[in-house]
């Protein structure tokens, strides 16, 4: 899981953009943000137009590196749990509980 | 130039919304209807219009030239607006300025949608990039995760509880109760607000909005055309601010925190000035948010006081028509709903929702969520104009 550093001002981000929002360059670095503690967590249990409950955990999650990421936990963790997130096949972020 | 005395809106309307619509409905179908309806209210013929502003999701892949063709409209002002739940007021915004410039005499703005399911479903999983990429892989079934955890910001940062939001959606049926036009009009108790299915926690299946099939429409004109003398609503202010955080903080507090006395300095007006507020409501934290920073909360102690001393108690009329909640949500109208009810109500033309001896109104817009929470934020203040 990374996320995206302005090369001239340092300004990290996610998603990346494509200018920085901060000084207006256009070239980042990606910044290794494998780490995380948990802000919020809703457990959501229907989703428009589905029928029945399929429960899921999602959260939001302030990563080392600074920005905050979306993920979905494996199970209901509280708030400040210290977590790992990794980047699935389809692009999902999951976090973890070390 | 925020003197918009020029201007005038002389008509604004709502096709039935429903939730279940009949075969053969389209959206273009309910567009057509909502400009017809628009039209008649204010006495035009359609070749009086010259500008054309549409906002829709499901329109595509016609666009707003494409809509002026099939409806017979030669304009010269034309444009398509993408910003769902602030369309309204950034129409609004930009045909005014058009009809100011000369650009535009009668301009008609339409906004409305029809869901099939699999529409309804598409929208959400691919309304940009970024959810497309980050969201839809989560399965988040759309925006109600990210504002369950907002919501539960907004609970921690001012200590409120699943009680106070009940009261909000509570008040907003009891206007529902009395508009014709409201999708769900039977009472709200806290009993069933509190046993009602968990959508996201803690949010519940009535702190999200219905989606339904409508269309609304506005009509504005320079203030010197004749269809401006019967019923004239007039712009005092308008004001707007997208990605004024850039996605970095909370989501508690809107571009409208921003733009808020700069509002009330164009309008020489103040919140409490305000006759009745229209605020967009996709969830019950948002209408709080938008207030708030709007200045409407500012003589109260605390935004649970504010809630049910002023807006449960109808001392602050809050989206009389009982708001998105209650009304429902017809797609991109949603941007438009409230403009219409409080032109509507400047108007005296509510019925039995009617607000005594309105005068002033606010109406705000907010959506477009970008990864965490919406990017753009607007409002306008109206007045109700004198008859010639």
């Amino acid at each position: 899981m990374n996320v995206f550093a302005c090369v001239a001002c340092g300004h990290a981000d996610f998603p990346r953009r494509l200018l920085c929002p901060s000084c207006g360059r256009d070239e980042f670095v990606e910044v290794d943000a494998s780490k995380g503690s948990v802000e919020d967590v809703t457990t959501l249990h229907h989703r428009a137009g589905k029928a029945g409950e399929d429960i899921a955990y999602i959260a939001t999650v302030l990563t080392q590196a600074g920005p905050r990421v979306i993920a979905r936990l494996e199970r209901l963790l509280a708030p400040g749990t210290v977590v790992s997130l990794r980047v699935e096949s389809d692009g999902a972020i999951v976090a973890l509980s070390d | 130039m925020n003197d918009f005395a020029a201007v005038s809106i002389v008509a604004a309307v709502e096709v039935p919304y429903t939730r279940h619509a009949p075969p053969g409905t389209s959206t273009a179908g309910l567009l057509a209807q909502a400009l017809k309806a628009a039209l008649l209210q204010a006495e035009l013929s359609a070749n009086e219009v010259d500008g054309l502003g549409v906002a829709s999701f499901t329109l595509p892949p016609d666009h707003a030239i494409d809509f002026a063709w099939r409806a017979g409209l030669r304009v010269s002002w034309c444009m398509d607006d993408g910003h769902g739940g602030a369309s309204g007021i950034n129409l609004l915004q930009h045909a005014a300025r058009a009809i100011q410039a000369g650009d535009a005499n009668v301009i008609v703005l339409v906004s409305g949608d029809h869901f099939e399911a699999a529409d309804f479903t598409s929208l959400v999983e691919n309304y940009n990039v970024t959810t497309r990429a980050h969201l839809r892989p989560l399965n988040t079934g759309g925006p109600n995760p990210l504002f369950a955890m907002l919501t539960q910001r907004q609970m921690r940062a001012s200590q409120l509880t699943r009680e106070d939001y009940a009261a909000l959606c509570i008040a907003q049926r009891e206007w529902a109760s009395v508009n014709p036009l409201a999708v769900y009009r039977e009472p709200l108790t806290l009993d069933a607000y509190l046993a009602a299915p968990l959508v996201a926690e803690p949010l519940c299946r009535f702190d999200c909005v219905p989606v339904v099939s409508g269309a609304n429409a506005i009509v504005l004109s320079s203030s010197t055309h004749r269809c401006a003398a019967r019923s004239p609503v007039r712009i005092r202010a308008l004001r707007a601010s997208y990605n004024v955080d850039h996605q970095h903080g909370d989501g508690l507090v809107t571009g409208l925190a921003g733009v808020r006395d700069a509002l009330w300095r164009d309008a020489n007006l103040q919140p409490a000035d305000m006759n009745l507020v229209s605020v967009y409501d996709d969830y019950p934290s948002m209408i709080l948010a938008q207030l708030n920073d709007l200045g409407f909360a500012d003589e109260q102690p605390n935004l649970h006081t504010f809630i049910h001393e002023r807006i449960a108690s109808r001392r602050l009329p809050v989206n009389t028509s009982g708001g998105q909640l209650s009304a429902g949500q017809a797609g991109a109208a949603a941007g438009m709903h409230g403009l219409v009810e409080a032109i509507t109500q400047l108007r005296h033309e509510a019925g039995a929702r009617q607000v005594d001896d309105a005068r002033f109104a606010a109406v705000s817009g907010y959506g477009m969520v970008q990864y965490r929470y919406g990017m753009c934020a607007n409002a306008v203040v109206l007045e109700r104009g004198a008859a010639q």
